[in-house]
């Protein structure tokens, strides 16, 4: 039960890019099965009747004779949409995914991006619920918000809110519909000067992880998730996992945010392995040359534990394992697949995230 | 992996205080016990009576790998060369021929062989008899050291018949004061005058005792002479034809002369050749065949009781010893338990633990063991105990060897335990231990040799252990704590100083980690350093058990490795040891993870690679308390966050 999607890559903008981010994060959890529990009815979220809506068919269908084809029997496509994004709200997950549309063949067909395109063909399917959406006009600073459920019964909800200083910022509520004091801090993605995305997500159940490039970053990425091999006992163990700069702020040096046994916001810290006790992180595996290679001169992947900040009887304590993602040797080269299985791929700074095969479309960075 | 099995909580309490040295040696003696019953093959064992710089067997070119024959006569006619082309270990065997009954060869003398000693008692000497088979022999005169514990009291002329024979010395008590075995001993308080009375006096005897163990191949039996010191040989066992197989046998005797330096002959019964692949004499300090009772006959009884089936019958001797048993059906029996009590046969043991209580079991190997500060002393050691070694061969699989000698000064400079092994059964030098460079061992491009080092406390290229050091004002009691598995797969071995400050620890064989072969085989020790330290750490510092192990490269060379740990952030904060690391808030359950196995770390094999550990040992917090237990007691916290999977018992 997973949903992906790749090189999504999200319409170009000339100004205001965190609006254009936080439309794409919005649809991206659609995709990943997400639902929406409220939004602050700003008119740009691009739903019926705003300038970022464009259609919405439900009759589309997909055939796996016709690969990357889209097709409605109702002529809902238009030549102008190339250009613009369709996600299919498939039922199969290898249907399920979003992509930019790269040719309009007729009104009942159009193409999508091949870069996008999963590498085992559609399955068929028919009666699919699609939205075509563009990012022309931008949100409304410091109001537009919205509020998603997590799939499948989980507690777990996602703010994601668009700043006045064009940021989109990012929260996880781990125990649900709660006071706003049982949210998490906000992971903020400062946006304001990138206006080209190639956006991708893999999402399972209630975790769901996006990473995307743009002109001016390699790497950013936010994730909301619940922990693997929490304690039974252990309530709501979700959490939102991000960073703005890999660079700065190296997701496995960096805090992930969850709440603590008094459900507080706390600081929750990713593990790495290091040689020695008291050694800082310069002598840490994710980056330490030495550890390049394990085992059978394969990449070493890692599941890494999380750790609450070092607070008494609420917090510091080892809380679980990271899903989806794993940690390797940091110094790979970027976006490099690290298996012939194609089931690993490095994205950057010892970021490694799965790969749906060895055809599965490599990460695009824009230009 | 496999089931495992513990030595739960041993005691080794020292009153005089001596811990100040460490109850170092009893911790040695607590684990070749615990091995042998495990039953791993003993395949080396050497006392010091020839001190730390020189090859321990008594045997002049005991190894035969000398090229030459210069330290060997023939005996009779017979021929004597080395031969290179049937070997037992080396590359060189003592080939004899026979040509007629009655030839064969003879050894050197023998290195630094102690003198037997004689004195006729007086006044003020005296036999107590025991409660139990041991008796106590009391002298005016300092005569007496821990080293001849395992050594022969010779007592003739005494008045009361009982007394007079040849009894094993069992424990030492003071220079003026031994136990020895003879249940028929009886009271006797000698008198030598002034007359009259007329003298009452008995002649005493100290023989000291010695183990020959001999590979030999031959198509005829030979006889395997001994001369006790005396000038005269007696035959102590003959080694049989084995079809030319070379085949392990072991034999003794005991000095009691000092004329000469009792050297042994091999003696034909018919023509025929004989190829001696290695020859080493002496004096037990571990194995202690006089003195240590054992048997395969082991019956427990729930919930704390042991008795035999008639191989041996405890008595009140025994109170104060420590069984070693091995439950191969019920792992939770196996450990090392001291002995409390003990009526009509039957011992009841102290199984430390407010929780536990054995299952019954019969057939079970065991050893009964004085395991003190008297007969394994922490201070004032004399050389023979000092500078002691043995060698095990795993039950695993891949046969892998683990050696120690002791290196413990009589103060705290230069001490600790030279740790070594093997990842499978490689070949080693007969009279020192050391592994020949012709298969994988830590000696291999890894570890100098031990038996080199000049000043003991440079510590030159060898792990070692080191332990407890600190001394205690009120409390002298460190606590032992070995746990292995059915398979023989690895040792882990801790001993708690009581106070937390200075454990020792150290870590040895496959430790379930996914690589091939023996590049999953571990040594974790001290590497190189002999400081006074915690060696239950996880830092840089060399003293740390976890620091500076050796693991092997896919070519079977020794590498470094190190037990890896777990950061957070961009400071040097560490998981465990957040200073309010606690227990889950939503449950109070500990958090634990397995041990990261991290080889070659320096990239000096191109072969880095980290692997967790499934061997059942654990890293958590590191704040949790010294020896406390948790999750239903299936595991034990050590000490600084060193956690083992645990039996389900608690702790005293």
């Amino acid at each position: 039960m997973t949903v992906w999607v790749r090189n999504l890559r999200v319409p170009d903008v000339t100004t205001q890019g965190g609006s254009a981010l936080l439309i794409a994060i919005r649809e991206l959890l659609r995709v990943a099965r997400w639902t929406e529990q409220s939004n602050d009815g700003d008119p740009d979220w691009p739903d019926p009747g705003s300038p970022n809506w464009v259609v919405g068919p439900t009759d589309l269908s997909v055939d796996p004779l016709s690969p990357r084809v889209i097709t409605s029997s109702s002529s809902p496509f238009t030549s102008a949409m190339v250009g613009d994004m369709i996600a299919l709200l498939a039922t199969n997950d290898q249907n399920r995914s979003m992509w930019r549309i790269t040719g309009f063949i007729d009104a009942n067909n159009i193409e999508v991006d091949a870069q996008g395109f999963n590498p085992f063909n559609w399955t068929l399917e028919s009666g699919i619920t699609g939205r075509v959406v563009k990012v022309a006009s931008p949100l409304t600073a410091a109001t537009a918000q919205a509020l998603w459920n997590a799939p499948g019964g989980s507690n777990l909800q996602a703010r994601i809110f668009y700043s006045a200083a064009d940021a989109s910022i990012c929260y996880a509520r781990p125990k649900g519909q709660v006071p706003l004091a049982n949210e998490t801090s906000g992971i903020t993605f400062t946006d304001s000067t990138d206006y080209k995305h190639v956006m991708h997500m893999i999402a399972s159940d209630e975790n769901v992880l996006i990473y995307w490039s743009t002109e001016d970053n390699n790497l950013k990425i936010v994730m909301w998730g619940k922990l693997l091999d929490a304690d039974a006992a252990d309530t709501d163990p979700n959490f939102i996992l991000g960073s703005n700069s890999p660079t700065s702020d190296p997701l496995w040096g960096y805090t992930m945010r969850m709440l603590d046994g008094a459900d507080t916001d706390i600081a929750t810290y990713p593990t790495f392995v290091k040689k020695n006790l008291s050694s800082n992180t310069g002598g840490a595996f994710f980056n330490y040359f030495n550890s390049r290679l394990a085992n059978d001169r394969s990449a070493l992947l890692r599941s890494p534990w999380v750790c609450l900040a070092d607070v008494a009887t609420v917090g510091a304590c080892v809380r679980g394992r990271i899903p989806i993602l794993a940690q390797t040797y940091q110094d790979y080269e970027r976006l490099r697949p690290l298996d012939a299985a194609g089931a690993w791929l490095h994205t950057y700074q010892g970021v490694a995230v799965p790969r749906n095969g060895p055809d599965d479309p490599l990460p695009m960075i824009p230009a | 992996m496999a089931t495992k099995h513990w030595v739960r909580d041993v005691p080794l309490s020292d009153p005089n205080n001596y811990i100040a040295n460490g109850n170092h040696m009893q911790a040695n003696a607590v684990l070749y016990n615990f091995l042998k019953v495990a039953g791993w093959e003993q395949v080396w064992e050497c006392d010091g009576e020839r001190t730390q710089i020189e090859d321990p067997n008594h045997v002049p070119d005991g190894d035969v790998q000398d090229p030459g024959t210069s330290q060997w006569t023939a005996y009779n006619g017979a021929t004597i060369s080395k031969d290179t082309t049937k070997v037992h270990s080396g590359v060189r065997s003592l080939k004899v021929v026979a040509s007629a009954l009655s030839q064969g060869v003879e050894t050197d003398p023998l290195h630094s062989m102690r003198d037997p000693s004689a004195w006729v008692t007086g006044s003020g000497d005296s036999i107590v008899p025991g409660s139990g088979r041991d008796a106590t022999y009391n002298d005016s005169i300092t005569r007496f050291d821990n080293l001849h514990v395992g050594d022969y009291l010779d007592i003739s002329g005494d008045s009361i018949p009982g007394n007079n024979g040849t009894f094993p010395i069992t424990k030492f008590l003071s220079a003026n004061s031994i136990s020895f075995e003879n249940p028929s001993a009886a009271l006797h308080g000698y008198y030598d005058g002034p007359f009259p009375p007329p003298p009452d006096t008995a002649s005493f005897k100290l023989w000291p005792y010695y183990q020959i163990v001999v590979w030999a191949a031959t198509d005829v039996a030979f006889d395997v002479d001994v001369d006790f010191g005396d000038g005269t040989y007696n035959t102590v066992g003959t080694i049989p034809a084995n079809g030319g197989v070379f085949t392990r046998y072991q034999f003794d005797f005991w000095r009691i002369s000092s004329l000469t330096e009792s050297p042994i002959r091999f003696v034909s019964a018919a023509a025929g050749t004989l190829y001696i692949g290695g020859i080493h004499v002496f004096s037990s300090v571990w194995d202690m065949p006089t003195v240590i009772k054992r048997g395969t006959d082991g019956i427990i009884t729930n919930p704390d009781q042991f008795s035999t089936a008639g191989s041996f019958t405890p008595d009140a001797s025994d109170i104060g010893k420590t069984l070693f048993v091995w439950d191969g059906t019920n792992n939770k029996n196996s450990g090392a338990y001291p002995i409390t009590a003990v009526a009509a046969g039957v011992c009841t043991l102290d199984l430390r633990s407010g929780s536990a209580a054995l299952t019954s079991q019969s057939g079970l190997r065991w050893r009964i063991v004085q395991i003190d500060h008297l007969n394994y002393p922490a201070s004032g050691i004399p050389d023979k105990l000092q500078w002691a070694g043995f060698g095990f061969e795993s039950i695993h699989t891949s046969g892998w060897r683990f050696f120690m000698r002791q290196s413990q000064e009589n103060g705290q400079t230069g001490k600790g335990t030279i740790l070594w092994s093997a990842p499978e059964d490689t070949d080693f030098n007969f009279s020192t231990g050391e592994f020949y460079k012709s298969g994988p061992s830590v000696q291999r491009y890894r570890q100098g040799p031990w038996i080199k080092i000049p000043d003991s406390a440079s510590a030159q290229d060898e792990h070692l252990w080191r332990g407890p050091y600190t001394y205690f004002i009120g409390t002298t009691t460190s606590r032992c704590f070995l746990m292995t598995d059915e398979d023989g797969a690895f040792i882990a071995f801790f001993l708690h100083d009581g106070s937390g400050s200075n454990n020792g620890c150290h870590l040895h064989g496959y430790l379930g980690s996914t690589l091939p072969g023996i590049q999953s085989h571990y040594l974790f020790a001290r590497w190189e350093q002999r400081g006074v330290a915690n060696e239950c750490y996880f830092d840089d510092n060399g003293n740390r058990f976890a620091h500076n192990g050796t693991t092997y490269d896919s070519h079977g060379l020794a590498i470094p490795c190190l037990i890896g740990q777990l950061g957070i952030g961009t400071s040097d904060a560490d998981v465990t040891t957040q200073a309010n690391a606690g227990t889950n808030p939503w449950s109070g359950n500990e958090w634990k993870r397995p041990l990261i196995l991290w080889r070659d770390r320096e990239m000096i094999q191109q072969e880095a690679a980290l692997q967790v550990s499934d061997c059942g040992i654990y890293q958590g917090r590191a704040n949790m308390v010294d020896l406390s237990t948790f999750d239903s007691e299936n595991f034990l916290h050590l000490s600084n966050g060193f956690i083992w999977e645990w039996s389900g018992e608690t702790l005293v």
